[in-house]
């Protein structure tokens, strides 16, 4: 009896003890989304998210990317090692992405993290910030992402994406990235497509073969019926 | 006998009854493929009223694309029952102009003909240019469509034609139409037709319909003769397995003047068998070649956006993400067909799955899709 009301009070303390510092450390915005672990993360693997989540607020960066990368493993039905391993791997992400981007809006570095996971190195991330002075980066970043994904090599991805910002708005390189995305889906190679050279396969295929409802066939001009 | 040419080369068009391709299903993203399709049965015809001709026929095409090129060839041989034989033989080809998949514009060239024996004989060329939009599903398209051409066959003419098309479709079905001009040496014509199909009994499992039921039917009038026809077909493809299917064909073809092709009443019954990653292996290409794909609006007034995600011939869909904090959130159905979901969704990169009909989970169609963290991979979702 007196062991379970031991263990009750000291497992209320350290809940008590957490909410403390996260609150302390995390913020608001922080706290809610630590908050969105309750009853789907076991306390084990809160408590280490939350670990990092602190030394991530310290540093002033994101909390939201960690979480959401959490759920997305405990989704997915990730052990919890797994989980914290893509955890980590996104707050040091987040730091990296800080680092090579100077003050950012929190949802600039979370595109800058998936730029980064995509394959995109620090250095490029650092001159899309340069050749695009006073820009907000989060569609250049997240195309830029999507680019690596669909294939294009990193270096030539960022240049890419460089020299069609400076020419779109954010519409037009949202644009931009579709285009090569469908080009690349068309059996485009992704180099090719990033550089304009070929687009995607309009596929107006319409060779129509005749025995597939294409056009009839071409005929001569009818015979007189014979009398 | 020498109406027999003809009813060879309208073995060509017995099979060739089913409504074309709409551009909405054409224009779907596809990797570089090819295939090749080989086509045998009987049929009989009868030209105008006067040539009747019961003939056994085996045809064989082969076509691929890559890029923005696309391109064709096929081929029929046909035996009569007078045991006299014939061939014929077709080139097709077409090239994108645009880089944006939406935009219609394609040049297109084709070309063909045939000989009996060597006792008759015709050949055409033709020359169009397509312009259009279409919509990000496919599942409208509007379009123009002209060209210019030539046909040697009992006379030597000059051909064009100009017509303004479009056509919808939803998960199980399509209509469109057409309205045009044309003109073979000095007659014009002016012509509408509809066109529909029909994929009542749903798809297999590698998403090929099993039962396609299409029809077309149209007018064709003359101000020079002042004649009026009309005509209507039908077509139905049933899967028998693999790469199998069996094709029937009935109705009454019009006349094609710029191509020389006869009016002529048909029946015919065939086997299909069609090797490649689609075309007629997939017993309805307009049912089942839709585009796949993942799409997203702008922000409404209640600032939300909606995602859109094409799945055919599912009957459930859920989707999951970062923004809805990776749970399972069911979308709902359209009227056009597309699966769909009011959330509220920040600028940015996103990360998503779906499932269809409680099955597992899979990057959303039409996305760059990434590797996750979780032996996995997840669609990549840009928003501005």
């Amino acid at each position: 009896m007196m062991s379970r009301f031991i263990d009750t009070l000291v497992a209320s303390l350290a809940a008590v003890a957490l909410a403390v510092c996260i609150g302390d450390v995390a913020g608001a915005q922080g706290v809610a989304a630590l908050q969105q672990l309750d009853g789907r993360a076991s306390a084990s693997l809160k408590a280490q998210v939350t670990s990092v989540a602190d030394s991530v607020a310290h540093a002033g960066l994101p909390v939201a990317p960690l979480v959401d990368k959490a759920l997305e493993g405990i989704s997915k039905g990730a052990d919890d090692n797994r989980i914290m391993i893509a955890v980590r791997g996104v707050a040091n992400d987040l730091g990296i992405a800080r680092r090579a981007l100077g003050p950012s809006s929190d949802n600039e570095l979370a595109a800058a993290v998936a730029a980064l996971r995509a394959g995109s190195t620090p250095a490029g991330l650092t001159r899309l910030r340069k050749e695009l002075p006073g820009r907000q980066l989060v569609v250049p970043l997240s195309v830029l992402a999507s680019l690596i994904v669909d294939g294009a090599p990193a270096q030539s991805a960022i240049v890419a994406v460089v020299a069609n910002a400076r020419q779109r708005d954010d519409s037009g390189l949202l644009a931009y990235g579709r285009s090569v995305s469908h080009d690349i889906a068309g059996g485009v190679a992704p180099l090719t497509a990033i550089t304009g050279t070929q687009a995607a396969p309009h596929a107006l295929s319409t060779f129509k073969p005749a025995f597939t409802g294409g056009k009839t066939a071409p005929l001569p001009a009818p015979p007189k019926p014979k009398p | 006998m020498r109406s027999c040419v003809y009813a060879a080369a309208l073995l060509a068009l017995l099979a060739g009854v089913s409504a074309p391709e709409p551009l909405a299903a054409q224009l779907a993203p596809r990797p570089a493929r090819n295939g090749a399709l080989v086509e045998g049965g009987i049929a009989s015809i009868k030209i105008d009223g006067y040539a009747l001709a019961t003939l056994a026929n085996l045809a064989s095409s082969l076509w691929g694309e890559t890029g923005r090129f696309s391109g064709a060839g096929s081929g029929n041989l046909a035996r009569f029952e007078t045991g006299s034989t014939s061939g014929y033989g077709e080139l097709h080809g077409s090239f994108a102009l645009s880089s944006d998949r939406r935009n219609i514009s394609v040049i297109r060239a084709d070309a063909g003909g045939g000989a009996y024996r060597g006792e008759a004989s015709s050949r055409y060329g033709e020359a169009s240019l397509t312009l259009g939009r279409t919509s990000a599903t496919g599942a409208a398209a509007g379009w123009l469509d002209a060209g210019v051409g030539r046909v040697d066959a009992a006379s030597t003419r000059n051909t064009s034609h100009a017509r303004i098309a479009g056509s919808i479709r939803s998960g199980w079905a399509m209509v469109g139409a057409d309205a045009g001009v044309l003109a073979s040496g000095s007659t014009r014509y002016s012509e509408a037709a509809v066109h529909a199909q029909l994929a009542p009994f749903g798809s297999d499992a590698s998403g090929i319909a099993r039962v396609v039921i299409g029809g077309d039917g149209g007018i064709r009038s003359s101000a020079e003769s002042k004649g009026r026809r009309a005509w209507a077909m039908g077509v139905a493809t049933v899967r028998l397995g693999g790469p199998v299917s069996m094709v029937g064909y009935a109705g009454a073809q019009p006349a094609d003047p710029t191509r020389g092709t006869l009016g002529a009443a048909f029946t015919s019954i065939g086997l299909r068998v069609a090797l490649g990653p689609s075309g007629a292996t997939r017993a309805s290409p307009v049912i089942s070649a839709v585009p796949e794909g993942t799409s997203v609006s702008a922000v409404a007034d209640d600032g939300r956006r909606m995602i859109s995600v094409v799945l055919e011939n599912a009957r459930t869909v859920d989707i999951m993400g970062d923004f809805t904090s990776w749970l399972p959130v069911p979308m709902t159905r359209s009227a056009s067909g597309t699966w769909q979901l009011r959330i509220p969704l920040d600028e940015g990169s996103h990360r998503l799955e779906v499932r269809a009909d409680s099955g597992s989970w899979v990057p959303a169609p039409g996305l760059p899709v990434a590797a996750d963290e979780f032996g996995g991979s997840v669609g990549i979702l840009v928003v501005q």
